[in-house]
């Protein structure tokens, strides 16, 4: 999927549908600007590696993983910009998470163009940090779904009837050259900084919620990923997703699968001087339960969560002939904790986290966190 | 009647809570839109309806998803959302879908999103009925509301040109077919 006039259509198309409306020209400053944000800090008692595989005796380490400020500002009642930046690790990466203009189409349908988060799966577009009950996001959504994953597009997101949502964007690809034996494709993200545009790439997700407290969902993406580059081969990256979720009397079961595929993972592999696998597998199930209810009518709003998670993920599943599998890119973690909720949106976490691998490596860490969204 | 007013007591405060500047603090918005202290520059619409909401309103994501429920129901009013409202505006005189936009919300399907309480303002008259009863009739619409009023409230001369703020009731029950309001001010133009 390529296009040379891929931000000639952008522009063309915001320019088209983006008629202003000056009908709320009249508000105040403060009725348009609204502000919002999340952060978390962590203890983990052995630090992962950057490849997110197992070492002997890693160190303990602290970080202020993340702290993001987003704004919005309402041009009009049906346009509107919406941003975060991220200030990871103590601020000493700046990340800019998404910013995008928004424009309402019709009642249940809108535009937007920007820096959009991919939707793939349940947690790259919801990944603030009281959403999920581990101290670390699931591994899975690391390693195989690279979280937070933004690139630059547009598209259309909106609702059909009360219960089905969707996205569908037109994005800019993934850059194959940082593709990893260990990571898979997250070193291929563009982030929207000068990212290569040579190759595009499509995606969209459909979420179905039904009264009981189900909700169901399915993603797919599909594009070329070596952006020109010749000497990388024909790089195409198809992933597919689905999810399910049920919540119902401070029962909370979820269950995640993506799977990933490489075209040209050969001559990629061979390029690349690493072993790229050809297909990628994860998936979790988890399971919580909140003791204190605060689904309950006129509970306090506190939640105590007790949860546990089985993942298993594989960048290497499936691998190009002439290559071998890396037995330590199979990887199995049981995660078992707490998440205490004083307020909605304020989490303290402990978990246990237990790590294998084909090597028959282990290890075992335990973490602490504070989590807030406003 | 006791536990109207509270109710109507806790959504005045959220509402003034979420729209009151933090270097001007003042009466709450629903007070500003028509009464003596209304900003000159912005005339009150024909009719408002406040939404008050608990939940998920921090991501981007959930709020396009809360601003596109509303919308497919208001029947051309404009919804603008804060961090614990929704407010759906409608500038001129038309019929409101109260109910419609009342269950847009209060029948979703979001896992963390809670319709807490409404509040509703339009320009009418309210027209006495028998034994104390009145209806609450929205200017060139013929639309009608019943509506109670509490002594506390001063009530109007019959036919003269208010702007009502009412907590509207009736949309928790099963049967949410008769919403009425509750009038919280009555104010003469």
């Amino acid at each position: 999927m390529r296009s040379t006039t891929f931000a000639a259509a952008l522009l063309a198309a915001a320019a088209l549908t983006m008629t202003p409306s000056f009908a709320a020209a009249q508000d105040q400053i403060e009725d348009r600007l609204h502000f919002s944000g999340y952060g978390e800090a962590h203890y983990n008692s052995h630090a992962l590696s950057e490849e997110g595989i197992i070492e002997n005796d890693p160190p303990a380490e602290v970080d202020i993983h993340r702290f993001v400020l987003g704004w919005r500002y309402d041009f009009t009642p049906k346009m509107r910009m919406d941003a975060e930046v991220d200030f990871e690790h103590s601020a000493t990466e700046i990340e800019l998470e998404y910013a995008y203009l928004e424009y309402d189409l019709a009642a249940a349908t809108s535009l937007r163009a920007g820096s959009v988060l991919m939707p793939v799966g349940p947690l790259n577009e919801f990944h603030e940090p009281p959403n999920y009950y581990s101290v670390e996001r699931p591994y899975v959504e690391a390693s195989i779904m690279p979280t937070t994953w933004q690139e630059i597009g547009l598209g259309l997101v909106g609702r059909l009837g009360g219960a089905l949502g969707y996205r569908a964007y037109v994005v800019s690809g993934l850059n194959a050259s940082g593709f990893d034996t260990f990571q898979g494709i997250r070193e291929g993200r563009g982030h929207g900084a000068e990212a290569a545009a040579e190759d595009l790439a499509g995606v969209a997700r459909l979420e179905y919620a039904t009264r009981n407290g189900l909700s169901l969902g399915g993603s797919a993406y599909y594009g070329g990923a070596d952006q020109g580059d010749s000497t990388l081969g024909d790089v195409t990256v198809t992933i597919l997703n689905a999810d399910a979720r049920y919540r119902r009397s401070g029962l909370d079961l979820k269950g995640v699968v993506y799977h990933e595929a490489v075209g040209d993972a050969d001559v990629l592999s061979d390029a690349l001087g690493a072993t790229i696998g050809e297909s990628m597998l994860g998936w979790y199930g988890e399971a919580a339960y909140d003791f204190l209810r605060r689904d309950r009518e006129g509970s306090s709003g506190r939640a105590l969560f007790l949860f546990g998670r089985y993942e298993r993920f594989d960048t290497n599943q499936d691998v190009p002939t002439g290559f071998v599998a890396n037995p330590a890119a199979n990887r199995t973690v049981i995660t078992g904790g707490l998440s205490y909720m004083p307020v909605e949106k304020v989490a303290f976490k402990a978990d246990l986290e237990h790590w294998t691998d084909d090597t028959d490596a282990d290890l075992t860490r335990f973490n602490l966190g504070a989590a807030f969204q406003f | 009647m006791i536990s109207k007013l509270a109710r109507a007591a806790v959504l005045v405060a959220t509402i003034g809570s979420v729209s009151i500047p933090v270097a001007e603090a003042g009466p709450p918005r629903a007070a500003q839109a028509g009464g003596p202290a209304a900003v000159a520059t912005e005339p009150a619409p024909f009719a408002r309806v406040y939404l008050a909401i608990k939940g998920c309103t921090s991501c981007a994501h959930c709020r396009t998803t809360i601003r596109q429920m509303v919308n497919t129901k208001s029947a051309g009013g404009e919804a603008h959302m804060s961090a614990d409202q929704v407010e759906v505006r409608y500038p001129k005189p038309t019929t409101v879908p109260l109910k419609d936009v009342i269950h847009s919300l209060a029948e979703n399907r979001l896992h963390d999103l809670s319709l807490v309480d409404v509040l509703f303002e339009a320009r009418g008259t309210v027209v006495p009925g028998p034994n104390g009863t009145a209806t609450f009739k929205l200017a060139e619409t013929g639309q009608a509301f019943p509506v109670t009023i509490d002594k506390a409230v001063r009530r109007p001369t019959d036919g003269t040109a208010v702007r009502l703020t009412a907590v509207v009731d009736g949309w928790r029950t099963k049967d949410k077919s008769a919403l009425s309001l509750y009038a919280r001010t009555i104010e003469t133009n």
